[in-house]
């Protein structure tokens, strides 16, 4: 199986100083032309998927900045005007969204997209996000991910039971913890069955729905070691499953800054990470991220390690990654604060600098080592990155062998070489 | 007079006959293409909102609304996904309310209907709440300022804190202020209580109906709802229209020569402001629209060329959208 590759659409790119370059375009807002340069400019690197992340809420302020927030179906039904062959994944929260809706406007993008839509559910946290469906704070816990896992129950079923062209659909009767389904859908069926699921999440229930239910995962690593662990661990779930575990894809998330040269990869790295920064209170950005008024301490001191709180808000993941990284690299409270301010999510990823040769050899490097079965490409600008990407790195990981020259198919359980859901059972949880 | 045509998404299950269908339409002057939700029995392909989305990429000056449900789930989606289809259309996007489940989801939400009372007030208030979030950026507030880092203005970005037995929703809209403003909305008229409905919401309302005289009263009623609502000028009334029978709505000729005269008298008659044309998708519908009744009942836009066609604008209501209405 080839080396699967993804790209993570934004407007300017993910870092978060990459729309204040001076090549970003922010004279038109949104800037569509962006988001379909990006998806065309991958089909062409053959890209198996670009991903649409989403959360349903405004973001206030300045410290993640990502681009214009739109609904992605929207955007993928647009995308499909412009695109033949590369899937599209669709994020959707399952705590502040019902199935039957979604079932309906998936099931009718997968058929304008002709079979190359993947689904990204995600249990989405977040009192502000709550706040606009209705309840006045997040979820707790552990109903997040049980709704999240019945969500997809009943999506499946929805499907199964719709019609094709010519038959009618069946009513399903659903009556879960989370939800009372008695329908129909009056959309044909999905190409396949169902569109592919996707998962993001590191956390213990996460990495159990996806075993479950994922034909592929998002991940984020930041040393080899801790990325192969991940990845034998999704491996091992999945099995326990009792599915094959090359039937649940690893894709790991990298940030590569590509230049000519190593200096201007380096350079380019610098000033993003500098226009993100320049007038940012980085250390009150680290107090909220860590639920712990951090500005009395010494900024050249280290962390107070043995005073900061169990987090229980919206970045769990990210606090725990700084604080772990501040500890094993020694950071100072400034050198910390720094680093979970600049780059938005590329701390949350492994970063890639140099030339394209080098950013394929550490691309081979890592797939070699079982930390994944591909990459998802989090461009740091946009559209040089993928248009450098494309040019430059993929005929590399081509000549090697190790990515695909052209589409063998052309809806994503081509791309994935995974066997559609009217061809495997059902797996109950 | 304004012309608009209301086709199912459950009409075509190729995405090329879907495209030259709307360019066809669009060229022969129809002001706006309405996408329903299929109620037949058989499955259909496609939803409106998702279709519209692929039809703005191959579509250039026409309006394109889609039906969205005005009852479930919530009305921040459907927010959301209007907004991203004007900005999809730039500015050319409208929301055809929809305040009739169908059968097949009735028990399929966490909130189901007790009574179409209840679904007035439901349908109210999720419009309420779908308004004032499209008008929760003031204009330009998405104007990104790469020296002072501020990627918009959120000083110009407002909640809209709205609370009711039904809904909570603290906004902002997370999509920025669409190009029109906001989509435009188009609102059935069945009775008198649609008319109530239009007469607050509506920047277009359509009177479906397969009689002439009942066609008269609620032209009446909308009129008088429409002065009750302080809107005067502000709502384009279309009268539904249709080459084929048993569809709901006025017969008329299938000979175009007849039929536009027929269309005209019969909107002249109601004091409405042109026609929405029910079709079939046939090639034989399709001919007698865009060859028959399009060219002869439209005029070319008077819109210079370098202005933004909204579908507002198109309609000639640029002006008087107003935002944020509360009913009573």
């Amino acid at each position: 199986m080839p080396m699967h590759l993804s790209l993570n659409l934004s407007e300017f790119g993910r870092h978060s100083g990459a729309w204040r370059h001076d090549v970003s375009d922010v004279s038109r807002m949104p800037n569509l032309e962006a988001y379909l340069h990006a998806s065309v400019t991958a089909e062409r690197g053959i890209f198996d998927q670009v991903f649409i992340a989403d959360t349903p809420v405004h973001s206030r302020g300045r410290t993640s900045v990502t681009g214009t927030r739109l609904d992605p179906f929207e955007m993928a039904a647009a995308i499909a005007a412009h695109t033949e062959s590369i899937g599209i994944i669709a994020t959707i929260s399952t705590s502040y969204n019902e199935p039957l809706d979604v079932a309906r406007r998936a099931a009718s993008t997968d058929n304008i997209l002709g079979g190359r839509l993947g689904v990204n559910y995600v249990a989405s946290t977040g009192d502000d996000t709550a706040r606009n469906f209705g309840r006045e704070r997040q979820l707790p816990h552990d109903h997040r991910y049980a709704r999240s896992n019945e969500f997809i129950e009943v999506v499946t079923e929805l499907w199964a039971a719709s019609g094709r062209a010519g038959s009618t659909a069946q009513t399903i009767e659903h009556h879960g913890r989370f939800f009372d389904v008695t329908a129909a859908l009056e959309i044909t069926q999905p190409v396949a069955g169902r569109p592919i699921i996707v998962q993001a999440g590191s956390s213990p229930e996460g990495r159990d729905l996806a075993a479950r239910w994922a034909d592929a995962i998002y991940a984020g690593g930041s040393t080899l070691e801790r990325a192969q662990e991940y990845y034998a661990d999704i491996k091992a779930r999945a099995v326990a499953y009792g599915r094959d575990p090359d039937s649940v894809k690893v894709i790991l998330g990298v940030m590569p800054f590509i230049g000519e040269t190593v200096e201007e990869a380096y350079d380019l790295q610098n000033t993003l990470d500098g226009n993100h920064v320049e007038g940012a209170d980085t250390i009150a950005h680290l107090s909220k991220l860590l639920e712990f008024d951090l500005r009395p301490f010494d900024p050249d001191g280290p962390l107070p390690f043995d005073q900061l709180p169990e987090v229980t808000s919206a970045s769990v993941s990210q606090a725990t990654l700084f604080t772990r990284m501040a500890r094993e690299e020694g950071l100072t409270l400034k050198e910390t604060a720094y680093r979970s301010y600049v780059g938005g999510l590329a701390n949350m990823q492994f970063v890639l600098t140099g030339t394209a040769v080098q950013i394929a050899d550490e691309m081979e490097r890592w797939y070699e080592a079982k930390t994944c079965d591909g990459y998802a490409i989090v461009a740091p600008i946009l559209p040089k990155t993928i248009d450098d990407f494309v040019d430059l790195v993929v005929p590399e990981l081509q000549r090697r062998g190790l990515t695909r020259d052209h589409y063998e198919g052309n809806t994503l359980y081509d791309h994935f070489g995974a066997k559609t859901p009217r061809e495997i059972a059902p797996v109950s949880g | 007079m304004i012309i608009t045509t209301r086709l199912s998404a459950g009409l075509y299950a190729d995405l090329d006959e879907w495209s030259s269908v709307a360019r066809r339409i669009e060229t022969s002057g129809v002001d706006a293409l309405v996408l329903d939700r299929e109620t037949g029995p058989r499955p259909a392909p496609f939803e409106p909102t998702t279709l519209a989305g692929y039809l703005s990429q191959v579509t250039e000056t026409i309006g394109i609304v889609a039906e969205d449900s005005a009852l479930y789930p919530q009305p921040y989606h459907v927010a959301r996904r209007l907004a991203t289809l004007d900005h999809l259309t730039e500015g050319r996007a409208g929301w055809r309310l929809g305040t009739v489940g169908l059968t097949t989801e009735a028990r399929g939400y966490e909130w189901v209907s007790p009574s179409a009372s209840v679904d007035r007030v439901r349908a109210t208030e999720f419009a309420e709440i779908v308004l004032e979030l499209w008008d929760s950026w003031e204009e330009g507030a998405e104007r990104p300022d790469k020296r002072a880092g501020d990627f918009h203005d959120d000083s110009r970005i407002h909640p809209i804190d709205y609370r009711s037995t039904s809904f909570l929703v603290r906004g902002p809209l997370d999509v920025p202020r669409s190009p029109q403003g906001r989509p435009a909305i188009t609102v059935d008229v069945r009775d008198a209580d649609d008319a109530e409905l239009a007469s607050i919401f509506a920047d277009v309302a359509v009177i479906r109906t397969d009689s002439a005289s009942t066609a008269t009263e609620l032209a009446a009623k909308l009129v008088d709802a429409i002065a009750g609502s302080g809107r005067e000028g502000e709502v384009r009334i279309l009268l539904a229209v249709s080459d084929l029978d048993r569809t709901g709505c006025l017969s008329v000729s299938a000979e175009p020569g007849e039929a536009v005269r027929e269309i005209a008298d019969a909107v002249a008659a109601i004091g409405a402001h042109g026609a929405e044309v029910v079709s079939d998708g046939s090639l034989e519908s399709l001919d007698w629209l865009c060859d028959g009744i399009a060219p002869a009942l439209t005029e070319p836009t008077s819109l210079p060329a370098e202005s933004p066609a909204g579908l507002l604008a198109r309609l000639g209501l640029a002006d008087a959208a107003r935002f944020g209405r509360r009913a009573a």
